[in-house]
């Protein structure tokens, strides 16, 4: 067998640190498709955590390249992946699953936010299922400790889950973070055995310091979830190590919604996921504006003025794809909502500009809070917007605020 | 006509950032830490003789110097408003360490930014000399004293032989900056590196460590039959420590001498690994300084292995105890029992921090002093009005946070009140109460029949 040749690199910008146990077929799969999509100059760390079926030996034997690191028992997740990142020398890691396989284009986009916003701790890139619907797109975690990927189930190309977001915490499926961040929050937790939710603490280990995790929409690698350890083992390691969590920071936690039974409680995703924004402004409209049109421009404006603002474009129609240059610039852009929908922002905008009077039901019975102004043309004035209950452009120093 | 914005103060760290040397990533990252505190507002940039992020990460990949020439001078002396330079050693016991002439990185470190530099401070912080100059070497570095805005030794002998020069500003004697590691590394991110040390069979579960890190030129076999007698006598096992690629061979030739049961914490430690396993054991021994003083600021004894006249016999001084620095072998377990019992290291430990913390708020002075606000009075306004801003969006941030829980709570409310209806309805749609409603009516229909007949 030709063995798979990954480029060697003395000063490496990214260090991928891949933990193994058992599953060397998916692992050579997930690093060939590394090699055939990624453009950065970086180095691979492999570190086998024991295979019992001697994964670690014919990793070494068939990648040239890499570091691989063989660990003579167990020492799970957390520990291995520590261990990786005590061996790079780059100047970001990047914890990479074996069933993850980044796709064309994944690298470069996670690197811009990372090297451009230094109050990002960590970027994740939208995770897709191998069947191609979206995963998440970044996790939020509750009061209860309970977490809720984003986006779950979603069609690839729905641009209400291409928009750029803080998140409580990306998977460690695939995770960029400068290396000196990493090292600063203690790296990851061995407390959380043999593994999962170590992610969910480093996110909020992050957050206590002061960094922000990102999901960067742009960025897509397939992940079979589970695919190493088992779907029903996950869950019962996540059940186990969600007290371990709790334990920790229950305390941090107690300052936001619960998050558990979803199904009945629908609107605790959303009010989780804006916590951090001091203003959620929803626009309504008819469809989804072309982008010669004057509501794209002045929704970009919206957008451009306000970063730490959630903007929500609410629209009856629009084509497929449309709305994906209004995500890309931060905006979250429904079509078509359901009545489920409005339920699931009940009591959650702070602002509502509605262009059209196809929702007012749905808004009236689910936004009663919100100031609700009803206006032919969403204005770009911030004169305008401002009399229309919109707070003024925020004047912030580059780089200091959410996208 | 149009004001340039004026930039954010640019602060250099300089020193030999890009090797895997844990002193020295130590000290950066807390002299970072420590002005980076200081300096709100400041950009503060690490500068090595090469471009290259250590394992032993010094806080970030440092700039390379480039190489010694008017043009390169005059760019970091545009870019710069002030310059740290160190802890290092201006020579080596033996050899010449950045006094080197053949060594352009020496260069920067010693002649600096010469005449293109008049006008940003440069401080040599921590320095050590331990030896006594060649006339050569003396000439060269008293040069470079007369330009230097301040200049600190971590020991006195150093700073003897720098005054003894003629130095125009005080030489002043400061502790480790590792002593101040505490605030650098949080307790909870040392303690997360301790279970990640333990899990990896590096660290002891059940007994205290005892840290050793190799001093160069100790025989290990004699080290190791000293240290083992201590181990054994206060019930610990040996961890010892390689502080980077360097020492690795030395850590491994005293582990082996030690034998099994000894833990080895070679080069793959991290700086956060290192300070972990010194902040919780039970006691330490070793050449480093900086080890030293974290063992110090954690308060856990420790005994220094040195040489007559060197950094360590400076640093004993300094804690006013002279006999915690031993030079051979046979000495340690007595000297190790001393520190145990020593019941001055939390006074010491706090005068050390307290000194350390006053040196560095006199460098933050001196760089502001050094680097006057050019900003013309409107803009020293706008900035006061940007930060007036800033604590009204904390405040409106905070209140818009209360009312999406508030929020959020009342549709909880409402949801619950409805979730008796809601699962009465799914009740309703299921398959067993479908099945049961056959039954049901099926019970029914025999019962009817029944009553006809």
């Amino acid at each position: 067998m030709n063995p798979l040749r990954l480029p060697r690199a003395t000063e490496p910008q990214v260090s991928v640190v891949m933990v193994t146990y058992g599953g060397a077929d998916l692992a050579l799969e997930a690093l060939g498709a590394l090699v055939r999509n990624t453009d950065a100059v970086y180095e691979v760390i492999v570190v086998d955590n024991a295979s019992p079926d001697g994964s670690g030996e014919r990793l070494r034997a068939e990648v040239e390249g890499a570091t691989v690191v063989l660990n003579g028992t167990n020492v799970g997740f957390a520990a291995a992946s520590n261990r990786g990142a005590a061996n790079a020398v780059g100047d970001h890691l990047c914890f990479l699953n074996p069933d993850a396989l980044v796709e064309e284009g994944w690298l470069a986009p996670l690197l811009t936010v990372l090297e451009g916003r230094p109050e990002v701790g960590a970027v994740v890139p939208r995770l897709l299922n191998l069947d191609g619907t979206v995963q998440e797109t970044g996790s939020l975690v509750g009061r209860d400790g309970v977490t809720w990927a984003l986006g779950q189930g979603a069609d690839p190309g729905d641009p209400a889950f291409r928009f750029p977001l803080t998140v409580d915490f990306g998977s460690a499926a695939c995770m960029v973070l400068r290396r000196t961040t990493f090292h600063r929050v203690g790296g990851f937790d061995t407390a959380f055995q043999p593994a999962y939710v170590e992610d969910v603490d480093l996110g909020l280990m992050l957050a206590a310091a002061g960094f922000v995790t990102v999901v960067e929409p742009r960025s897509s690698v397939r992940h079979g979830r589970s695919a190493v350890t088992g779907a029903a083992r996950a869950e019962a390691l996540i059940r186990a190590n969600r007290n371990t969590l709790l334990d920790r920071w229950a305390g941090a936690l107690s300052d936001r919604p619960w998050l558990s039974e979803p199904a009945y409680f629908p609107h605790r995703v959303a009010a989780t996921r804006d916590l951090a924004c001091p203003d959620r402004i929803m626009v309504m409209a008819d469809r989804v504006p072309a982008a010669h049109a004057e509501l794209h421009a002045s929704l970009l404006e919206l957008a451009a003025g306000r970063p730490g603002a959630r903007v929500t474009l609410v629209a009856g129609t629009g084509p497929p794809g449309a709305g994906l240059d209004l995500a890309e610039a931060g905006i979250e852009v429904v079509t078509g909502p359901d009545a489920g929908w409005f339920e699931g922002r009940r009591y959650h905008a702070s602002v509502v500009l509605a262009t059209t009077r196809a929702f007012d039901d749905l808004l009236t019975a689910t936004q009663p809070q919100a100031t609700i102004r009803w206006v032919d043309d969403l204005p770009a004035d911030p004169a305008a917007l401002a009399a229309l209950g919109v707070a003024p452009p925020e004047h912030a120093p580059a780089g200091s605020r959410d996208a | 006509m149009q004001d340039t914005p004026a930039r954010a103060p640019r602060l250099g760290l300089w020193g030999a950032l890009h090797e895997e040397r844990l002193d020295v990533a130590l000290a950066a990252r807390v002299t970072r830490d420590q002005l980076g505190r200081r300096l709100p507002g400041w950009s503060i940039s690490l500068f090595a003789p090469r471009d290259h992020l250590p394992r032993l990460d010094p806080g970030g990949r440092p700039v390379a110097l480039g190489v010694w020439t008017p043009d390169r001078l005059a760019e970091l002396a545009a870019e710069l408003d002030g310059v740290i330079v160190g802890p290092g050693q201006l020579v080596t016991v033996s050899g010449a360490g950045w006094l080197d002439p053949g060594d352009d990185a020496g260069r920067f470190f010693i002649e600096g930014l010469a005449d293109a530099g008049r006008a940003v401070p440069m401080v040599w912080q921590g320095i050590s000399v331990p030896r006594d100059l060649a006339p050569d070497e003396e000439a060269r570095v008293r040069k470079a004293m007369a330009s230097r805005a301040a200049i600190s030794v971590t020991d006195d002998a150093s700073g003897r032989r720098l005054e003894a020069l003629g130095a125009s500003v005080d030489v002043e004697l400061i502790p480790h900056p590792a002593i101040l590691a505490g605030e650098t590394f949080p307790a909870e991110v040392l303690e997360r590196r301790l279970r990640y040390l333990r899990t990896m069979g590096w660290y002891p579960e059940d007994r205290p460590a005892l840290v050793v890190r190799p001093a160069s030129g100790w025989d290990p076999a004699a080290t190791a039959g000293a240290v083992a007698r201590v181990a054994e006598g206060h019930g610990m096992t040996p961890v010892v420590l390689a502080g980077g690629d360097q020492e690795a061979g030395a850590a491994e030739a005293l582990a082996g001498e030690l034998g099994p049961g000894t833990l080895l914490l070679g080069p793959e430690a991290t700086v956060e690994d290192a300070v972990a396993a010194v902040a919780h054991a039970g006691g330490l021994m070793g050449a480093s300084v900086a080890c030293a003083a974290v063992a110090l600021a954690h308060d856990r004894p420790h005994v220094l292995l040195g040489e007559r006249g060197q950094a360590q016999e400076g640093f004993a001084r300094m804690i006013g105890r002279p006999e915690a620095v031993v030079v051979d072998p046979p000495a340690i377990p007595e000297a190790f029992a001393a520190a145990v019992s020593w019941s001055g290291r939390g006074a010491a430990a706090e005068r050390l921090r307290l000194r350390a913390a006053d040196h560095f708020d006199d460098l933050a002075r001196l760089l502001r002093r050094a680097v006057p606000d050019a900003r013309p009075e409107p803009e020293e306004r706008i900035a006061a009005l940007e930060e007036e801003l800033s604590a009204l969006r904390a405040a409106y941030a905070v209140r818009s946070r209360r009312l999406v829980l508030d929020a959020t709570a009342f549709a909880d409310d409402l949801q619950a009140q409805r979730l008796p209806m809601r699962r009465a309805e799914e009740l309703l749609r299921s398959r067993a109460f479908r099945y049961t409603r056959w039954l049901r009516s099926l019970v029914l229909s025999m019962s009817r029949l029944g009553r006809r007949r």
